[in-house]
């Protein structure tokens, strides 16, 4: 098998080995369902604190539903079902008893579209979350967090002056953010991205990987995508997945220079996909 | 270049379709002008200041105007919507949210069973419901005869305007730790809300103008009454009462209440308009 590599893959340039730091994150045997339909199989991984997860894959390979396990989002959809363990800092969500309201609420998850709320502003946005966590009992000062949530995401100087005006007068790519910033105001142990950058333009998914980047000193990322060069670019571990099942679980600088799986090759080289 | 020249036979069909699609859009707004022709004609000459602040006249008297059923149909629209409204936007949120539960498939096909039921039968299910318990004639019972009208058009509007909202936006919601009631609250329903308005100044129009529900109900009054437990008077039942007694000067209300009448439809609709617009510039696109 020759030794591959990705034609204008840069790979982030820091070495990474897995086992390194703590797990933030621990799956174990993980299976989802929709109704009969098996679309993710027997799935273990371990997901490193402060670092970025990559997860590639084609179309239908289950590497979003697999996101959507993670922070029981897939319960949400009817017919979905679970089998497996997460581990959350060594306690799994999916445990009897175990809230799902309140797992989300310490994992914030960024869609493929931003989702600003349409009739909020700026600021309510970032703030949308607060309201849950007040009624928990939380005690803290709202615009020092909102500030900081929006400096954390790249977007304080675009919108300091006009925090009060609808979100939807913001760009694509500045509502993203928006989102980033409203999962982050939560102070999530972990944030889940899924194609974060599919439905913005260039410059705009270059500020957000640059984000992601920045982000992972801070917090832990898992980000689905669909961009080879963006999971090479961000991630510091790379999951390849293919019909539910995952493939291989390497340090980025590898899947992408030595692929382990001759299927892991035939997808980074443009072989199918 | 013969090729891109279109033929006579088929330019001489796309003329006329046109033409007949114009006189098909015509025809459907023509009656609407002739009754507002009508009306005016007919009604502002027997319109004046009178006709807003005095009661009817005694039989055979000049004069004299339709304050009460003015009134009274503020009343029994306000009445209907006190108690139709909450329940068709409750109801309509709820099938919206449980869209394929046994339950919501069942009270969506009574939903669309009860809207198209004459509204003389939902006379009828009042006066035997409220006004025979009551042993008399009552606002409340029009009020309630007229609530029960509006609650399956609200119910399927408001149903629509809330599956319009974009289901990432939910979820966006849910990932971040907001239960379902919450987010059906916080998100779904602010979204949605230009649309749901609107659907309820629809029904509003709607029966404002409906006869049939208050001839044994409200009955009509030729008084001044405010009180729910008393019959009252109200638009469409003083037209009726007036265009079929046997006065010169009776008729003459009646286009005037007509008149009357129209312009408040007419108002409700045009705020709809506005609601529509300027809520869902902001609203879901």
């Amino acid at each position: 098998m020759a030794s591959s590599s990705v034609p204008g893959v840069v790979v982030a340039s820091e070495g990474f080995a897995a086992g390194d730091a703590p797990a933030r994150m621990e799956v174990r045997s993980l299976n989802a369902y929709f109704g009969k339909v098996h679309a993710v199989r027997d799935v273990s991984m371990r997901i490193p604190e402060h670092s970025v997860t990559a997860i590639i894959g084609p179309s239908g390979c289950g590497k979003s539903t697999f996101l959507r396990t993670l922070n029981r989002m897939h319960e949400t959809v009817p017919t979905a079902m679970v089998s497996g363990e997460v581990l959350l800092d060594g306690q799994n969500i999916y445990a009897p008893g175990v809230d799902p309201v309140s797992v989300r609420r310490h994992i914030g998850m960024v869609f493929q579209r931003p989702t600003a709320f349409p009739t909020m502003s700026i600021r309510g946005n970032v703030a949308a979350g607060f309201g849950v966590l007040r009624a928990k009992g939380e005690k803290f000062d709202g615009d020092e967090r909102i500030e900081q949530a929006l400096r954390r995401s790249a977007l304080w100087d675009e919108v300091k002056d006009r925090l009060e005006d609808s979100a939807l007068g913001l760009s694509g790519g500045q509502q993203q953010r928006l989102c980033i910033a409203r999962a982050l105001a939560m102070d999530p142990q972990l944030l889940l991205l899924d194609e974060p950058t599919a439905s913005l333009d260039p410059i705009s998914t270059e500020k957000v990987e640059d984000l992601v980047h920045q982000l992972r000193r801070e917090i832990t990322v898992v980000i689905v995508t669909h961009n080879m060069q963006q999971a090479a670019r961000v991630s510091g571990q790379t999951a390849f997945f293919l019909h539910g099942e995952m493939v291989e679980l390497s340090p980025t600088n590898e899947i992408f220079t030595r692929p382990r799986d001759e299927r892991t090759e035939a997808y980074i080289t443009g072989r199918f996909g | 270049m013969t090729a891109f020249r279109t033929s006579p036979r088929r330019r001489a069909i796309n003329v006329f379709m046109t033409a007949l699609m114009w006189a098909a859009a015509v025809a459907a707004t023509l009656p609407l002008v002739l009754i507002l022709f009508n009306l005016l004609a007919k009604g502002v000459t027997s319109l004046d200041l009178a006709f807003f602040t005095h009661l009817p006249a005694p039989p055979g008297q000049e004069g004299g105007g339709a304050a009460n059923a003015i009134v009274g149909t503020v009343i029994l629209v306000g009445g209907a919507s006190a108690f139709g409204l909450p329940i068709g936007i409750g109801a309509g949120i709820y099938l919206a949210e449980r869209k394929g539960a046994p339950l919501a498939v069942l009270v969506r096909f009574l939903a669309d069973v009860l809207n198209g039921l004459p509204s003389i039968v939902m006379g009828i299910f009042a006066w035997e419901l409220v006004v025979v318990p009551m042993h008399h004639f009552s606002a409340l019972s029009g009020a309630f005869a007229l609530g029960a009208m509006m609650i399956p058009t609200v119910t399927r509007t408001t149903e629509e305007m809330v599956r319009v909202v974009p289901t990432t936006l939910s979820e966006a919601a849910l990932a971040l730790g907001y239960t379902r009631w919450r987010t059906a609250l916080r998100i779904v329903i602010p979204t949605a809300l230009a649309g749901i308005i609107t659907g309820a100044l629809v029904a509003l129009a709607r029966i404002a103008g409906e006869t049939a529900p208050l001839l044994f109900t409200a009955f009509g009054n030729n008084f001044w009454s405010l009180s729910l437990n008393k019959p009252i008077a109200a638009l469409p039942l003083q037209i009726f009462n007036y265009a079929t007694g046997p006065y010169d000067d009776w008729h003459a209300q009646a286009w005037a209440a007509s008149l009357v009448l129209i312009a408040l439809v007419l108002l409700i609709s045009l705020l709809a308009r506005f609601a529509t617009r300027s809520g869902f510039s902001r609203g879901v696109e």
